[in-house]
């Protein structure tokens, strides 16, 4: 288990690199949306090595709350208002 | 009708989210399923005779074991261009003909481009798709409809017209 | 049996996200990336969380794994193209292999340079 959370703490520096050095901002949002996406996967194994439900349910709200993080993202790099 | 087939759905997912046989689970989640239909209710645009006809049902089977198979097959050739040297990408912007007209089939066809093999939807117009293709082999818009799109866009059109 | 089939989709999950991260180092532009991080990384997510399901079967975590895997699904290549369109408006190119002709006449829109508004 420690094996495949070194595993993914790679896959998340990995990440982390290319926020720091993306040259435009749309690279930066890549990693970040990326990032989310490897965060449910964390809180999978915490729930598999665990035993308890409630991982599961914060894997669900943080794919949704992802989802809605990016498109707003997408939004402000548009250079349009939050409103339409 | 139209109510109803949301309402179900609704409660189906409150009920798998939750999973437990508590009575005071179910109250909450028909009061919760609607209030959410008295809210939004008018904003499924939607066939309610449509779930009736058991072969869209079959149709859509079949488009969910061709969708399978592109994504394996993508996630492949994927791993194949990232793991050589010197990426062998041409990437371009392509643009092929749209013929759907439901809003859910074409948000299905768009997300099903996305995962397919090397293409990846980037704007989408009343009758026309722009993809962006990371190895090019032709511009023109049918032939590339022929070969990134394939049997998709007319199984869709089985389903949701 | 079921642990077998779990190691193997486990394995098969997180490999892809690692080629998937690895994709999002190597390729040169925005649009590359978006495409090798979202086919990789999708399905090696989804294919963690249909291990969860084998291995638990019908109870609460792997029904929560099966809502997840939907939502998953359905959410992330919409998120992908929203960020493609967002990088497209604020006038980012299509990255060229130095020394090729150029064959790319499809323009979505003309596009819109913040920085002179």
């Amino acid at each position: 288990m420690i094996l495949v959370f070194a595993f993914l703490s790679l896959c998340v520096a990995m990440c982390v690199y290319r926020i720091f050095r993306g040259p435009r901002a749309a690279d930066r949002m890549v990693g970040i949306d990326i990032l989310g996406i490897i965060m449910i996967i964390f809180c999978v194994l915490l729930s598999l090595s665990t035993g308890s439900e409630w991982y599961m349910s914060i894997a669900i709200a943080w794919s949704i709350i992802g989802f809605v993080s990016t498109l707003t993202l997408a939004k402000f790099l548009e250079g349009r208002n939050l409103d339409d | 009708m139209n109510h109803l087939i949301v309402f179900i759905l609704l409660f189906g997912i409150w009920k798998i989210i939750t999973w437990s046989n508590d009575p005071g689970n179910y109250i909450t989640g028909i009061l919760v399923s609607l209030f959410i239909i008295i809210v939004y209710g008018r904003e499924f645009p939607y066939h309610p005779e449509h779930t009736l006809q058991p072969r869209r049902y079959l149709a859509f089977i079949k488009f969910l074991f061709v969708f399978l198979y592109q994504m394996i097959k993508a996630n492949f050739v994927m791993a194949y261009r990232i793991l050589s040297p010197g990426p062998p990408i041409k990437p371009g912007v392509v643009k092929i003909p749209l013929y759907l007209k439901s809003p859910l089939g074409r948000i299905i066809l768009a997300n099903s481009i996305t995962l397919a093999p090397g293409t990846f939807t980037m704007d989408i117009t009343e009758d026309s798709l722009y993809v962006h293709w990371i190895y090019v082999v032709t511009t023109d818009p049918v032939k590339a409809e022929e070969m990134i799109c394939g049997k998709v866009q007319k199984i869709l059109k089985e389903v949701f017209e | 049996m079921i642990d077998i089939i779990f190691y193997i989709f486990m394995s098969i999950g997180l490999c892809f996200v690692f080629l998937g991260c690895l994709g999002l180092l190597r390729m040169p532009d925005v649009y590359c990336r978006l495409q090798a991080s979202t086919k990789c990384v999708t399905l090696g997510t989804g294919s963690v969380l249909l291990a969860t399901l084998i291995k638990t079967g019908f109870s609460a975590i792997g029904m929560k794994a099966l809502v997840c895997l939907v939502f998953l699904f359905l959410n992330s290549p919409t998120a992908a193209h929203a960020l493609a369109k967002a990088a497209d408006i604020s006038g980012i190119k299509v990255w060229e292999k130095p020394g090729d002709e150029k064959i790319y006449p499809a323009k979505p829109r003309p596009t819109v340079d913040i920085d002179k508004e």
